[in-house]
Order: C-alpha cells, then structure tokens, then sequence
C-alpha cells in the first residue's frame, strides 16, 4: 500500500512538473499591432512552438511580412489589460560594429493585445548597428537558431509588395495566407470593423451541386 | 476565373472576394470586374461582380445566373454551365457598359487555379 501511495505520489510530481515546464501557449499565435517610428503601423506576430518562439513582423507600407527574431522562451504571461509590454530579451551580434557592440539586449514594443515577457532567449539577430536595434526596419538579416532549422520557413510568409488596395485587405489576405482570420481584429490599429475595409464593395451570388 | 479545391480561412463569400482582391481584379478603371470562383472540393461556387456593377445593376441580379449554374454544376455539366454563365454575365452587362472603341481588356481571362 505504502508502495502504491508513494508511486501515485511521485506520479503526480512528475506529472506537474512536467505540466509547469510545458510552453503555455505552445502552437499558439498571438499578435499586437502598432506604430514603428520611421516604419508605420505593423503587425507583430509570435508564433510558440515547442518552446522556440518565432517573431514576425508584418509592414503595411510595403505588404511584406519580415522575420525577426526567434528564440527560447520559458515564460509566457498575460497581464489581462488592453495594452501591454513585450519585452523580448536577445541576442545580438553586430558586425558592422566592435565586438563590444554585440551582447544581449531587450527588445520592447507597445502592444495592444498582449504581454509575452520571455527569459533566456538564446535567438540571434544581425544587424547593421546595435544602436538602430529598437528601429524594427533596420534588421538585415534573420539567422534562425542552429537547433530549430524549421524557422527557416518563415520565408513562404513574404507577400509581394502593393499586392492589395487597402490597409484591411491587406492585413485580412496576410492573415488569410497564415491560416490566422481570427486575428483579423488588430488590423489597422484595430480600425476595420469586424471584417470590413476591404477593397472589393461588390455584390454576388452563389451555389453548390 | 479561379479554381481551388477548398476555401480556407473563412466562408466561401469571404475567400471569394479576398480573392478577388489578391487577383487585382479591383483594380479596373470602371469596377466592373467580374470573378467567378469554385471550390472544386467544398462543391461550392460564387459569382462576383465589382462595386461598379453593383452600383448599377438591379438586385438580385446575379441570382439568376448562379441559379442555372447551380442546375448546371448539379447535372454534371460543369463545361457547359461556366460557359451559359460567362455568357451570361456578358450578355447582361453589356446593357450597363456597353463596349467602347477605346476599350481595353484590364484583366486577364486565364483560368487561375490553386492547389491549396
């Protein structure tokens, strides 16, 4: 009996610890939007996997969707508000610039759907000057973590540039390739009202056999 | 035209027009562009008509012919009823914008299929 106790005991241990070290959100996407000084209104993605997340960001002035970062995350929490912090720690290698350039910095953007602070992210950017890190335009240049080759598909993300005629089809048909409709709500700042804004304003109908 | 197998990301209406939009096809000088789109797998169509036909044709106006093309689709006759309805959709249209010498086709009349 005291056997039986003791292995239920260390079951429900492991079981719950094994339950806290799991990525919260794992296989989730969230997402903000926001204003980028010199780059406009983007959309920002994080894509959890497994815990590695995957950092996009979606630019409206050009219909193109960058990758940015990605990396370990151990900590993904909500504040439960209207307007959050991320604070994403990286980093970064600059080799434009001294040695003393390169280190960790923290990546933090205002965000109006989520806070996602991580810890010990261990992705890596390349970047013209570590000073312009804060400019989300200036990254050049994505290297995926060495451990997680399938970030690299973050490339099939890319759209072709002035592809649609308004900011809201813009972001509905980005969502729409990315499987995501349901975020369609951040678009714009959040100006498109359900799943309205779009360029088309035509009539139809339609059918089945 | 354009032809996939399944309407991801939302209805069949809303993927219609997104496509519609991804095509380009908003971008006529008159608006008058016209997509007709199936879902090959979903068995499911949707005909439609830009902002400026729809600000001059009457109500219900593509009903009809996705009516008889639903009767089409339904006899197996998916060769002949997107003819009948291109036809169609011409023939009705010309009344709202009838052909000028200047005119130019702004679009493309190839058939855009998608695997996805």
């Amino acid at each position: 009996m005291k056997y039986a106790v003791r292995s239920i005991l260390l079951f429900l241990f492991f079981s719950s610890a094994a339950y806290a070290a799991s990525p919260k959100f794992a296989g989730e996407i969230w997402a903000g939007s926001e204003v980028i000084p010199g780059a406009g209104p983007v959309n920002v993605y994080w894509v959890f996997d497994a815990g590695v997340y995957h950092e996009y960001v979606y630019y409206y002035a050009t219909d193109e969707i960058r990758p940015l970062t990605s990396g370990r995350y151990t900590v993904c929490e909500s504040q439960g508000k209207t307007t959050y912090t991320v604070n994403v720690n990286v980093n970064v290698r600059v080799p434009a610039g001294p040695p003393k350039d390169d280190g960790t910095r923290n990546f933090i953007l205002q965000t109006k759907v989520v806070q996602v602070p991580f810890t010990k992210a261990d992705g890596f950017l390349s970047t013209p000057r570590g000073d312009r890190l804060m400019s989300v335009g200036s990254f050049t240049q994505f290297v995926p973590p060495v451990d997680h080759p399938a970030s690299t598909s973050a490339g099939k993300l890319k759209t072709a540039p002035d592809l649609y005629s308004s900011c809201c089809s813009d972001c509905f048909a980005v969502h729409d390739a990315l499987g995501i409709s349901w975020l369609n709500g951040i678009c714009c700042l959040g100006s498109c009202p359900d799943n309205q804004g779009s360029s088309f304003g035509g009539g139809g109908a339609g059918g089945g056999w | 035209m354009h032809v996939q197998p399944k309407a991801r990301g939302g209805d069949l209406r809303f993927v219609a027009e997104r496509t519609f939009e991804r095509l380009g096809m908003t971008k006529t000088a008159a608006r008058n562009g016209v997509l007709l789109f199936i879902a090959s797998e979903e068995q499911g169509f949707v005909i439609l008509g830009d902002r400026g036909i729809d600000e001059k044709v009457p109500a219900g106006f593509w009903d009809e012919i996705a009516a008889k093309l639903t009767i089409r689709f339904k006899n197996g006759e998916f060769t002949e009823g997107i003819v009948d309805a291109i036809t169609a959709a011409g023939e009705h249209l010309q009344e709202f914008f009838p052909r000028a010498a200047d005119d130019v086709n702004e679009l493309s009349d190839d058939i855009d299929v998608s695997d996805e």
